[in-house]
């Protein structure tokens, strides 16, 4: 049987190893208590937009019949990164005595890549500084680099074209022209509703994951707190010995 | 939310197909989607059915001419028709022509916006849903949280009462379990389930995926009475059974239900380790799923053990179909195959009213059958405190009003009380047998003779099954049998947590046996001495010199009593007292005794009677049969490692330290473990009470959902979009051509010119104020949320800034390293 002092000392050890993890435990469940700022969790203010142009974005440097192709890999992969990374919150290393949301989700390396594509986020500063709540932002950037990129080839397309091929005569011109119109046509009917109902759902799913971190940082620290109980209660066991004026549970000198 | 997801399903029947084979990321399946309703060239088969039935008694249709029509090749199906058929002149080729190409359109826009509403619904859903292999699991982390945290091995009190006021019944929160479903057993069936969904049409694969989302056990109706089928809550009607999403399809079923089946095998594996009210859900890998199912669909598999070698009770166990992520909504029929068209779809019927009062909704029950969503608001009674207290909305709504939060009851919350044991109210320690070794029940009599010579009442050993007889006799020389009865519940309360059998006196040497006699009489006798003085027995009362009080009464009694104890056949010596007391003193005492000013009961009867007994004596009563001290040396005590019931120990051994052995320095106990006030109930009582703190409790609140409230305010911006006051209806705000009209104009030109650009202006703030309205409803549905956590968490956050705090000063004591030395012939510590 460990004397209570012992154990008492055992658990001041505890305490004082883990005092970080239990103030981790109430300082993440004041975050959950101040839930009212969920919304005030600011994610990267943009401020720095780039022209309406494929300048200096992605698109400046594949050829054409790779925009979609790309744009909507991009997408699909950012999303279902940022859903993945959501989904599997309880394996995450989240980070949860960071002072803001922001710091508490590291970005997917989907995200990093697609905000490295975007002039918006060419400056180191502002991509160290990324987080996975920017994904809403980026992406919604990385659309309207897409959308700018394909109304600048609409206005100059015929340019455009002799530009890239070279001679051309009328006829395969006109030809050319009309195959991509059609594309840039369809991409610009399709790209936003998709990114807006994408946007729609994890809109909703983001607008939860403060929650939800909160909740699995809750999690994580109620365990910690349990076992500082568990020991506590060990220790309680001998409460009422430890009242009496005298008994076996003083050491005797022996 | 439920409501709105019940709406849209209620609202629509199928279409689209269920993607097969190729697994895809939301995005992706979100672009294709978005690809069929942009594509202004193509409409779905039933679209088309509808318009040639439609149009029927107009032109001569087919669905390939309404195709043709809608891929812009109209002037074909009109030059195809013979010269005497409608619709092959010109102005009436174009009538047809434009006609078909608007009710595409049109049933395409409302597609288009059902699939909108159910994205924004599945946005707030989902993530609340406790099925294993969907993003984000909300639910489910909580119920982890509150398995970490609470208190109690199971059985919970319901905190309301109902309306008659009978107390709700014992409320049995289930613990969720998961468990990972080998490939090996369940990879066959899960490939007979996908190959049955593949073989419907597309619009039935849809609605069979929904239809099936809370179980087959529940739509089989094997979950009643606890949940009834949805048919049997009005959902279904006779004549609509080829609605899809009311139809049953045998073969998908039966594939559904050999997985079940095959669910049960494994559970019995585990059964040993569950407990009846255990649920496990069964975790189907990715690739399972992802090779075996149709893209976006999903089975889920949830389990109880058996009882008795049938279905669980709790009737939890059911198995399913549910989307990965609900995108594709069930559509208003159009075209009934059997009964031609439905003019403006085919819509489910009003809710309706159950025998009991009750405004049951058509659909959306089936949420309530789940373990974790079933214990929210929207399932279960909402209590009114007092009249609307609490109640966000009326309860009495105008019909057609939406009210997501009522009162649907009345009653009181109830708070457990501080003082007696900390969690008196939560079965907190796992159950265990009475234990005849460690606690008693007590056996009360009244009898003619209690054969222990002159005494008037007596506390017989525990016996070997536990018992402690008292037995109080019935000519008690006037004394009032309360007292007495007092006095030998003391005496239960010394004898209960001895071995049985126990011989007080066994083995003792004569100065032991009169010592021991001495504590125990005197502790017996000082309580039954301290409750007549309080009383007023003994007001003004003396005998000579020597006035009449608890203590004079404690010590006279004592030691008369001892020293009519034999012990091997030898009268016990007596005990020590703080003066002599003259002969007579006893006489006059008993006397005194037989007064009774607060007319407690006298017979032993009345003194025994369960409802005419003193409460002091009830009290102490509760007290020893309840005894079952956790702290006690030797005592092993079994729970649940939770931080609840860490709690509930750690101040159970508190209050029995506070309440046993006192803390006030010169009134602590002689001995190990010895109380110094035995006869405090701590039922009666509650001295623990003074020294808690209270946690800052608020009953929390839900936040008013007013659906007519944000409409109104979205009709109010809308109006200021286009620059004009609030009209009603609001259409007005989107077509006014006075605005241009009243501007001064150069000329007549200009005038119609602003006209023309006004209503393409208008249209334009109009679509976007259409794109922003999901955005807007969900902030509206956060801020309620927001509303709610707010309320809610304030109290769980005081109560952990208070166990903080706690937990700070446990850290902080500093015990000493030196123990107290025991008496002086002991030696010192050693020096430091």
């Amino acid at each position: 049987m460990v004397s209570p002092a012992s154990l008492h000392n055992a658990m001041n050890k505890y305490l004082t190893a883990n005092g970080i993890r239990v103030t981790c435990a109430v300082g993440s469940l004041m975050l959950l208590a101040a839930c009212q700022n969920i919304g005030s969790r600011r994610p990267q203010n943009i401020t720095a937009l780039s022209p309406c142009s494929a300048e200096g974005s992605v698109f400046e440097e594949i050829e054409f019949d790779d925009w979609a192709g790309e744009y909507h890999a991009d997408v699909s992969g950012v999303v279902d990164a940022h859903i993945k990374q959501m989904a599997d919150i309880s394996e995450s290393a989240l980070q949860c005595t960071a002072e803001d949301y922001a710091s508490v989700i590291p970005p997917s390396g989907a995200l990093r890549s697609m905000a490295e594509k975007l002039p918006a986020w060419k400056e180191d500063d502002r991509l160290n500084r990324l987080s996975e709540s920017d994904a809403g932002g980026v992406l919604m950037e990385f659309l309207r680099v897409y959308e700018c990129s394909m109304n600048e080839r609409s206005y100059y397309l015929s340019n455009k074209l002799l530009d890239e091929e070279g001679s051309m005569n009328l006829f395969d011109l006109q030809k050319k022209e009309t195959e991509q119109r059609a594309i840039i046509t369809r991409e610009l009917d399709i790209a936003r509703p998709a990114m807006a109902r994408t946007l729609a759902i994890v809109g909703g799913f983001d607008r939860l994951a403060p929650l939800s971190v909160d909740i699995e940082c809750l999690k994580r620290s109620s365990l910690d707190l349990r076992n500082v109980l568990g020991l506590a209660a060990e220790a309680s066991a001998c409460l009422p010995k430890a009242w009496d004026p005298h008994g076996s549970l003083r050491d005797l000198a022996d | 939310m439920k409501k709105l997801t019940s709406a849209l399903l209620g609202l629509m029947t199928p279409l689209l197909l269920v993607q097969t084979a190729e697994a895809k990321t939301l995005y992706e399946r979100i672009k294709s989607t978005i690809e069929k309703e942009v594509a202004t060239e193509k409409i779905d088969e039933d679209i088309a059915e509808y318009i040639v039935e439609f149009y029927e008694d107009e032109w001569n249709l087919t669905t390939d001419d309404v195709h043709k029509i809608v891929s812009g090749d109209g002037n074909a199906v009109c030059g195809s028709k013979k010269l005497e058929e409608a619709g092959k002149t010109l102005p009436d080729c174009n009538q047809m022509i434009k006609a078909v190409t608007q009710m595409a359109l049109d049933e395409k826009t409302i597609r288009s916006l059902a699939r909108e509403m159910l994205a924004t619904a599945t946005s707030y859903e989902l993530p609340l849903s406790d099925l294993p292999g969907r993003s984000l699991k909300l639910s489910a982390d909580l119920r982890g949280i509150l398995s970490i945290w609470s208190a109690g091995a199971g059985v919970v009190k319901k905190e309301e009462e109902s309306e008659d006021g009978e107390e709700g019944e014992e409320e049995t929160p289930s613990t969720l379990h998961t468990i990972s479903a080998d490939p090996e057993i369940f990879g066959d069936l899960l490939k007979k389930i996908g190959e049955e969904l593949e073989k419907l049409p597309a619009d039935e694969q849809v609605a069979a995926v929904w239809r099936y989302q809370y179980g087959v056990r529940l739509v089989d109706g094997q979950r009643e009475p606890r949940f009834p089928r949805p048919e049997e809550r009005g959902i279904v009607y006779v004549d609509d059974e080829d609605w899809p999403l009311f139809k049953r399809w045998d073969d998908l079923e039966n594939a559904i239900w050999d997985m079940g089946f095959a669910t049960g095998s494994e559970i019995q594996k585990i059964e040993a380790d569950l407990t009846d009210d255990d649920v496990v859900y069964f975790v189907f890998s990715e690739d399972l799923l992802k090779e075996n199912l149709p893209d976006n669909v999903l089975v889920w598999a949830r389990r109880e053990k058996s009882v008795n070698g049938t279905w669980n009770p709790n009737q939890f166990t059911d198995f399913g179909l549910q989307w990965e992520t609900p995108l594709e909504p069930v559509f208003p029929s159009l075209w009934r195959r059997d009964r031609g068209i439905a003019y403006a779809g085919s819509y489910p019927y009003e809710p309706v009213d159950t025998e009991d009062g009750e405004q049951v909704p058509m659909d959306g029950n089936g949420l309530c059958t789940s373990p974790t969503p079933m214990r929210g608001y929207l399932c279960r009674p909402y209590v009114a405190v007092a009249p609307e207290e609490r109640c966000p909305e009326p309860k009495d709504l105008p019909p057609g009003e939406i009210s997501l939060i009522h009162c649907t009851t009345t009653g009181s919350l109830r708070f457990t009380a501080a003082g007696p044991d900390v969690c008196r109210e939560v079965e907190w320690k796992v159950e265990q047998p009475f234990d005849a070794n460690t606690q008693c029940k007590l056996n009360l009599r009244c009898a003619n003779d209690c054969d222990k010579g002159e005494f008037k009442a007596v506390a017989n050993p525990k016996d070997s099954k536990g018992v402690v007889d008292l037995c109080v006799e019935n000519d008690t020389e006037g004394i009032p049998a309360t007292y007495l009865m007092y006095h030998e519940m003391v005496h239960a309360y010394q004898f209960c947590t001895m071995e049985p059998g126990d011989e007080l006196y066994e083995d003792l040497t004569h100065e032991e046996a009169s010592a021991l006699c001495c504590r125990i009489e005197g502790e017996a006798y000082r309580a039954s001495c301290n409750m007549m003085e309080q009383d007023g027995v003994f007001q003004g009362a003396s005998s000579g010199d020597i006035p009449m009080n608890a203590e004079t009464c404690t010590e006279a009694l004592t030691n008369a009593g001892c020293q009519n104890v034999e012990v091997d056949g030898k009268p016990l010596k007596g005990c020590y007292m703080s003066q002599t007391y003259p002969d007579g003193f006893v006489d006059a005492l008993l006397a005194q005794m037989a007064n009774n000013p607060k007319d407690v009961p006298a017979s032993c009867e009345d003194a025994t009677d369960p409802k005419l007994m003193d409460p002091r004596v009830a009290g102490l009563k509760e007290s020893v049969e309840t005894r079952n001290d956790v702290c006690r040396p030797g005592e092993q005590t079994s729970y649940t490692n939770r931080i609840g019931n860490n709690l509930c120990y750690i101040g159970q051994c508190v209050e029995e330290s506070t309440e046993l052995h006192r803390m006030t320095p010169g009134r602590t106990a002689a001995g190990v473990v010895d109380e110094v006030a035995p006869w405090d109930s701590p039922v009666a009582g509650s001295p623990l009470a003074n020294l808690l703190l209270n946690p800052p409790l608020s009953q929390g609140s839900l936040p008013a959902y007013r659906p007519e409230l944000l409409v109104r305010e979205a009709e109010i911006a809308l109006c200021q979009l286009q620059g004009l006051p609030p009209l009603t209806p609001p259409v007005l705000c989107i077509a006014s051509a006075n605005r241009q009209l009243e501007q001064p104009s150069v000329s007549g030109l200009q005038i119609a010119y602003n006209l023309v650009q006004q209503t393409q202006e208008q249209e334009l703030s109009t679509a976007d104020f259409l794109r922003l309205s999901p955005a807007l409803g969900a902030r509206a549905g956060t801020a309620l949320y927001a509303d709610y956590m707010r309320e809610a968490n304030r109290s769980f956050a005081g109560i952990l800034d208070m166990a903080a705090q706690m937990l700070t000063e446990i850290k902080d004591i500093k015990f000493p390293t030196e123990m107290c030395p025991v008496g002086s012939g002991l030696p010192s510590p050693p020096a430091e």
